[in-house]
């Protein structure tokens, strides 16, 4: 973590501790998807942006993590400050038997595993029906409360979503500027010079993908938490790809780019769900994924570097109109 | 046949693409504290050879010894067991500092935390300290060589494996990379170099190897090689 995260991180943990005394209910309800997708995008941040391996299947980790925290709370009334973190624990765990084989493998099988691994999720959830109540599913999940005295549920889940997220966050700030970050971004430059210096590239991006499960089966069972009601359909295909659509549009050169990926989404998903049966009468959640897909290829061709290249760009621009000229043109490579 | 098993060990090695055989039957022999270079013309199989040696393709037929030993079957193994490369198309960590490119390489040896100084050095001795901050990208080419080469150093290899390491160098680059590869020599580093470079190449080395299309025609001595029919009719395309 260099010294502008830690002030970043900072002054971001200010701002949600405030929020509540500010914001209105809908607008922390915006903030606690932001950490919920955020958490889960940071992975793929990691897992894309320095290791270069992709999963078309994250939706299925966070819907184990929020199916398994779920369902412990409900049918064995374990208290949700477990059930939380089993369910980080078992998308972890599946992250690891599924990665296991396939990352010694060259070549992009993960895209294509982590897919397979997404429609036998579905798959499950619809048809183990006495364990998981089927495409109805189930509610009444059982709520985790923080030993604060604070008012409306909101604020409650807020707190205990940016705890959670500001951990991921600080945790994955560190990762990148230390030394398995370093592997990381060796091995998604050059696999080959990595091994050759020693690197187990296999176990590394094993590794990798294996927190990034975790961190999706955190987002989701923190998501059980807050939603305390649960069925498979929101896990499927599509959320695996805006998961993906988060990262690359925040940016998968750096970790804030999860946050920002995440919260430019979710509020462009509130704000075209609000208004665009006004402005296109008749019109379905069909076309705002195909505005989504379209936002992707833009940011894709345009900014590769995602909005957070973007900003930075903009401040390196700033500065050096300030400063020296520059030698050379300072590549993105924000922490 | 010495004592001491070669560092590195080719036996009957072939190596075939489709249907083009790109190495046929090679045997080479590198000793301890030998730098040994491999000429050829273009298209020679040299660059197959070094990845056969380095773990990076599979011979078709024959075997690898490192130290008398089989070579172990991924290249992240031979590493640990003292081997390192470079590559003639240069693979450079691009989303990475020119120290951190270096200071991966130290950290890959798996024996803990490293001071950053210790990676500074690997840039000095290859005349690149003050680009620590740059990306690889923002170096010139022969630079980008230079830094590849700390990178591969900062390993502390018993046995080097060079392709092209002059390729793209200025005339003082290469002198100054002629005297590195000397002072590795005299610290016990074993080095084949693959260098189109004669003049460099025999300059160094102990032992001049020779391919052609595939076939090791001649191992000789440094001052042997220009007067030697078999090189100068493949260097002449004369069949
Ligand atoms: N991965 C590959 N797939 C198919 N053919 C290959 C491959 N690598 C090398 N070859 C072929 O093998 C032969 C030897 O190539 P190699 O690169 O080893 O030659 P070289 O001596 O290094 O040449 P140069 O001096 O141009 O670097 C060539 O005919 C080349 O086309
Ligand atoms: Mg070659």
């Amino acid at each position: 973590m260099t010294r502008g995260d830690v002030t970043a991180v900072g002054v971001l943990a200010a701002l949600i501790a405030l929020a509540p005394l500010v914001a209105s209910g809908y607008q922390l309800s915006i903030l606690i998807s932001t950490g919920l997708y955020g958490i889960a995008t940071i992975g793929l941040v990691l897992l894309v942006g320095l290791a270069r391996q992709v999963s078309l299947g994250h939706a299925a980790f966070f819907g184990l993590g929020a199916y398994v925290s779920g369902l412990l709370a409900t049918r064995a009334g374990i208290s949700p400050w477990l059930t939380i973190p089993a369910g980080a624990l078992a998308a972890m765990a599946v992250a690891y038997v599924v990665g296991r084989p396939v990352l010694r493998l060259h070549g992009h099988y993960l895209a294509m595993a982590t897919l397979g691994l997404g429609i036998v999720f579905q798959v499950v959830l619809n048809e183990w029906v006495d364990l998981t109540r089927g495409p109805s599913g189930f509610g009444s999940i059982p709520t985790a409360t923080l030993p604060l005295p604070i008012a409306g549920g909101e604020t409650a889940s807020l707190y205990l979503v940016w705890l959670a997220a500001l951990a991921v966050l600080a945790l994955s700030l560190w990762l990148v500027r230390s030394s398995p970050g370093r592997a990381l971004r060796a091995i998604g430059d050059s696999e080959v010079a990595s091994e050759l210096l020693g690197l187990h590239t296999a176990d590394w991006k094993l590794r990798v993908f294996t927190l990034s499960g975790a961190y999706a089966g955190l987002a989701g069972a923190l998501y059980a938490n807050y939603v305390t009601f649960l069925s498979p359909q929101p896990f499927g295909f599509i959320f695996s790809l805006e998961l993906l659509v988060m990262a690359v549009v925040g940016g998968l050169a750096s970790v804030w780019g999860g946050m920002v990926g995440a919260f430019t989404l979710v509020v462009l998903t509130e704000t075209l769900r609000r208004s665009l049966p006004e402005w296109l009468p008749g019109s379905s959640g069909e076309l705002e994924l195909v505005l989504f897909g379209v936002a992707l290829a833009a940011m894709v061709l345009l900014r590769p570097t995602g909005l957070v290249g973007l900003a930075a760009a903009g401040l390196g621009r700033a500065r050096s109109l300030r400063a020296a000229p520059a030698t050379a043109e300072e590549p993105l490579h924000a922490g | 046949m010495p004592a001491e098993p070669a560092v590195v060990e080719a036996r009957g090695v072939w190596r075939e693409f489709g249907g083009v055989v790109a190495l046929r039957d090679v045997d080479l022999a590198v000793r301890e504290g030998e730098i040994v270079a491999l000429i050829g013309p273009n298209g020679a199989g040299k660059t197959t050879l070094l990845n056969v040696l380095s773990c990076v393709l599979p011979p078709t037929r024959g075997q690898v010894l490192f130290r008398g030993r089989p070579l172990p079957c991924r290249p992240h193994r031979a590493a640990r067991a003292g081997l390192t490369r470079t590559f003639q198309d240069l693979q450079l960590f691009g989303s990475l500092s020119a120290l951190d490119n270096v200071l991966v390489a130290r950290e890959a040896r798996g024996k803990g935390a490293v001071p950053r100084g210790d990676a500074d050095r690997f840039l000095e001795t290859v005349g690149l300290a003050r680009r620590a901050r740059d990306h690889p990208d923002a170096l010139p080419f022969g630079q980008r060589r230079l830094l590849e080469l700390a990178r591969a150093l900062a390993t502390e290899p018993m046995l080097l494996l060079l392709d092209e390491p002059a390729a793209g160098l200025s005339t003082p680059e290469r002198t100054a990379l002629a005297e590195r590869l000397c002072g590795l020599r005299d610290v016990g580093v074993t080095v084949l170099l693959v260098e189109h470079d004669l003049e460099l190449a025999l300059g160094v080395a102990d032992r001049v190897v020779v391919l052609d299309q595939g076939v090791k025609i001649a191992d000789l001595p440094p001052d042997a090689v220009r007067g030697d029919e078999r090189v100068i009719a493949a260097y002449l395309g004369v069949a």
